[in-house]
């Protein structure tokens, strides 16, 4: 049995339903993130599981016993918000002390536990520190301190980088993964950040509308996506209209240039579908096996990756290489290539249709 | 990504000294000279503003200073300070200060319930709106309507009094309770006082995240815990401001004193009022030196305040 | 959790109930007794007493003057200033706010008093000028006047209307009386409801300055009857109410809305 259980859980304010039906498995020690828009429902679960909303149906259980009838400061789960919601009249030390000194716990323990946990987050000269003197990355670090001083049986963040600046953000997840690996506590993530998502959970799960579309490992989530929204959700995705040449040996017709999708095409010949290739995929150069040509209308510099943009036709198709100083850049105007594997290529019917046959290797799809 | 047919090792060198010399600051970016700013033409335009101030609030308030300083013939004495430590005197500012205190504390009690009630309380939206408006009101309400009302209900012959005779055999009267005492003043007070605090303290109330809550009772505590060692001390430079406010709009409150008891208590406005109104005590410098003592108590009462305020505002953003 | 939910919300309820009472109840109390003039009978007959006194209009009438005074002059004053400095200096702006709330701290009987001294004497004899008391009320009023107008400035974004209408070739005329004035017209009116229901029943400044206005007579005819005071007390918190009541309906949805803040006079 897994630690954490969720079993159809409904959510509704009035006649919203928010989270419809959602059911979950969480193992012990793993690391889970919650990923989507607003509106999809994350927060609410997460905050269904730390206690702050009601469970409209469905049962939510740690460790095999039922929690909706525990009241949120008995459950044990320490819980890191969005804006720290650290206590303004508390310095840094006492404010991880708080949970202790609710629980009774004696002064020198407590004072032991502190400064354990201001070793963890190498905060050690900040004690006596208020959170108004804090950066904001500082603030979410007492903070995470402050909810795993009590050693609580689950971690729950919700957004806890969303109102940080990005470089902090980068440090701050890094770190928040490595406390969480080395104390082996089950956590659940919300975020709206799929690459913060993908870079340090051990599964993702994407949800929409309520429901969970698909979750899975990192790994399976961006290379075989159950669905097209977790598809395009999930990094940068070329969608392509194209129309079915020849079903049988998968070939289609993009622009007027065709290629093959390397497996059969549920549809008929002449029928409208989409083909999704990721920008990392495509390599400039004639090498194929299959080959795009068009016009290269932008050329973006996002960093270490080099995004060329290509017209094809009258559609757009983003090539993504790793940056090198030694190459020059195409020039806008130019005439380019693209080639990729005919693996690369997913085909969906326009509009969200269920894939077709033997598109992608067994995963769960949406959960019930 | 594949190098192009005509790269070579260098053209790529090139290029970006190429880009780097576009770039490069020139003769257009330079710094143009600032105009000096014309200072004196909009000074101008506040003069209005400030010569009525100063005309009708400065000088006045000034004046008064002065006068505290200066005997019936203008010469400078202190005779007038000697003056204020009479004991008639002193204890009219003990009694002020009493009904200040006591109507701060009241009213900020019971302003602070309903401002909590009306924002943290978890009742239906409207009746916020409605609260803020009635608050606006009754705070307005002061001065003679308002003693002819508290006249109207705990009077000798006043609605609650004979209620409270003819229902619960209670004799207000005949137990000691006088409308015109100190407890019957208060009580009046306390009526516009608890608008006041509840205008003044609910943004205090609103800037407090709820997230503190949550964050609290996720480690456990349970709201009595929340709030005293939460709540309570995060509030508490906000509540000691309200107070402050409070007592500085009672000890003022010269009209509503006036109405309801004529005289009969001796508070400070009252005094400076017969000095006014040459009553048999006349004696106008004594009437600066009582003035004077009250602006030093409500400058006191201003700067507390916004050092209390200034606190709030580091906590409570 | 909606045991606790439950609890405060019984407790609020609570604590608004025993306010409305503590607040209705001299309401209802006074009400109640205007109707008492006439024995055993419930009767308007305290306030048919009022009306006809001519006395009560002599003195409202000298009062509602004194406000339309009052409103003229405080505007004229504020609102000039407080676009000047948006646009000219903000950094006086503290400065400015700070004589606004002033008055809050110098009470109508210290301004009473010093007002008398200052202009008791020549060159300054004015005392006995009705505008003197016209001047008190101003003063008095500063702090809700500038309040009103600084909401309604800071919700139209003046510079950015400014810009924009001189980007369009406007002059400063046609700013201020086509662009300013028209988008300031809910803080205005919140500023005039609000300055009136101050003069109206203002007492402190009245009576120390010796003036017939409403504030005194009330509280004389407080001194000799019984039924018309509570009618009169009546009558003015109507006419408060009716103000504040305007000011919020004319504010409501609508950004800009003036603050009501209150207190003694």
């Amino acid at each position: 049995m897994a630690f954490l259980e969720l079993h159809e859980v409904v959510k509704s304010f009035g006649r919203n339903t928010v989270v419809r039906g959602l059911s979950l498995s969480v193992e012990k020690g793993e690391f889970l993130s919650f990923l989507g828009g607003s509106g999809c429902g994350k927060t609410t679960t997460l905050r269904m599981i730390a206690g702050f909303e009601t469970v409209t149906a469905g049962a939510i259980l740690l460790d095999g016993s039922d929690l909706s009838r525990v009241p949120p400061n008995k459950r044990n789960l320490g819980m890191v918000f969005q804006n720290y919601a650290l206590f303004p009249n508390m310095t840094v030390a006492r404010n991880i002390a708080f949970g202790l000194k609710i629980a009774g716990k004696k002064g020198g323990e407590v004072a032991k536990r502190v400064e354990e946990m201001l070793e963890l987050i190498h905060m050690g000269d900040f004690a006596e520190r208020y959170p108004h003197q804090l950066s904001g990355g500082q603030q979410q670090r007492v903070a995470l301190a402050r909810a795993l001083a009590r050693r609580p049986s689950a971690l729950l963040l919700d957004e806890p980088l969303s109102a940080l600046d990005a470089k902090i953000r980068l440090r701050l997840r890094d770190d928040i993964r490595a406390i969480q690996r080395a104390l082996g506590i089950t956590t659940i993530y919300v975020t709206h950040d799929q690459e913060e998502a993908l870079s340090i959970s051990d599964r993702v799960a994407v949800m929409r509308e309520g429901r969970i579309e698909q979750i899975g490992a990192p790994f399976e989530i961006y290379n075989a996506p159950g669905t097209p929204y977790v598809a395009t959700f999930i990094g940068t995705l070329n969608v392509l209209a194209a129309t079915v040449k020849d079903p049988s040996k998968g070939e289609v017709v993009v622009e007027g240039q065709t290629f093959g999708t390397g497996k059969p095409i549920g549809d008929n010949a002449g029928g409208d579908i989409r083909v999704s290739i990721r920008p990392e995929a495509l390599t400039a150069g004639d090498a194929g096996p299959n080959r795009l040509k068009g016009t290269v209308q932008n050329v973006k510099f996002l960093g270490s990756i080099v995004r060329v943009v290509i017209r094809v036709g009258s559609q757009f198709v983003s090539m993504d290489g790793f940056n090198d100083p030694s190459l020059v850049p195409p020039r806008i105007g130019e005439e380019l290539s693209m080639s990729f594997a005919p693996q690369a290529c997913m085909v969906t019917k326009p509009e969200a249709a269920p894939l077709p046959i033997a598109a992608v290797d067994e995963e769960e799809t949406a959960e019930a | 990504m594949t190098a192009q047919p005509e790269a070579s090792g260098s053209a790529a060198p090139e290029r970006l000294r190429a880009v780097q010399a576009r770039n490069a600051p020139g003769p257009r970016d330079a710094i143009a000279k600032r105009a000096p700013r014309k200072w004196s033409l909009a000074w101008l335009g506040l003069v209005p503003f400030f010569l009525f101030a100063f005309a009708f609030m400065l000088l006045p308030t000034v004046s008064i200073v002065t006068g505290s300083f200066q005997d019936g013939q203008g010469a400078f004495t202190l005779v007038n300070f000697a003056h204020l430590f009479r004991a008639d005197i002193l204890g009219s500012y003990l009694i002020t200060i009493k009904v200040s205190a006591t109507t701060a504390l009241l009213g900020g009690l019971l302003g602070f319930l309903i401002a909590y009630a009306i924002t943290l309380g978890g009742l239906p939206k409207p009746f916020r709106s409605f609260m803020s408006t009635f608050s606006g009101v009754a705070s307005n309400f002061a001065g003679v309507p308002l003693a002819f009302a508290f006249i109207s209900t705990l009077g000798r012959v006043g609605f609650v009094t004979v209620l409270l005779r003819t229902l619960f055999g209670i004799d207000l009267y005949g137990a000691g309770f006088n409308l015109y005492s100190f407890w019957g003043l208060s009580l009046t007070y306390t009526y516009f006082q608890i608008p006041l605090m509840v205008l003044i303290i609910t943004p205090a109330i609103d800037g407090m995240k709820k997230e503190w809550r949550e964050a609290a009772e996720n480690l456990g505590a349970s709201a009595l815990q929340y709030w005293l060692r939460v709540g309570v001390p995060v509030l508490l430079p906000a509540l000691l401001a309200a107070f402050i406010l409070l007592f500085g709009n009672a000890f003022g409150a010269y009209a509503t004193a006036y109405a309801l008891t004529g005289g009969l208590i001796n508070l400070v406005p009252i005094l400076i009022g017969a000095q006014i109104r040459g009553n048999v005590l006349h004696d106008s410098q004594l009437g600066y030196a009582l003035a004077f003592g009250m602006v030093i108590v409500m400058t006191l009462s201003i700067l507390a305040y916004s050092w209390f305020q200034k606190l709030s505002s580091r906590w409570v953003k | 959790m909606s045991s606790r939910r439950g609890s405060r919300l019984v407790f609020s309820w609570i604590w608004i109930a025993l306010g409305l009472v503590y607040f209705f109840l001299p309401l209802l109390a006074t009400f109640l007794f205007s109707l008492r003039a006439k024995k055993g009978v419930l009767s308007f007959l305290a306030y048919q007493h009022v009306f006809a006194d001519p006395k009560f209009l002599q003195t409202f009438g000298f009062s509602f003057e004194m406000a339309i005074l009052t409103v003229i002059i405080g505007l004229a004053l504020i609102v000039p200033t407080a676009i000047w400095i948006y646009l000219k200096l903000p950094r006086v702006k503290p400065v400015i706010e700070f004589f606004t709330l002033l008055p809050f701290v110098i009470p109508p009987i210290i301004l009473a008093f010093g007002l008398i001294r200052t202009y008791s004497r020549p060159p300054f004899a004015f005392v006995s000028s009705p505008l003197l008391l016209v001047a008190g009320y101003v003063i008095i009023s500063f702090p809700y006047i500038y309040k009103s107008v600084d909401a309604g400035l800071r919700a139209m974004d003046l510079r950015g209307l400014t810009e924009a209408a001189q980007s369009l070739g406007a002059g400063w005329p046609t700013l201020l009386f086509m662009v300013i004035i028209p988008n300031l017209k809910t803080a205005l009116l919140s500023a005039l409801f609000l300055t009136f229901a101050i003069v109206i029943g203002e007492l402190t400044l009245a009576v120390l300055l010796a003036w017939p206005a409403f504030g005194p007579y009330m509280a004389l005819m407080g001194r000799n009857l019984a039924y018309e005071p509570a009618a009169l007390a009546i009558l003015s918190f109507g006419l408060t109410w009716g103000a504040i009541g305007l000011i919020q309906a004319i504010t409501r949805g609508r950004p800009g809305g003036g603050s009501n803040l209150g207190g003694t006079h």
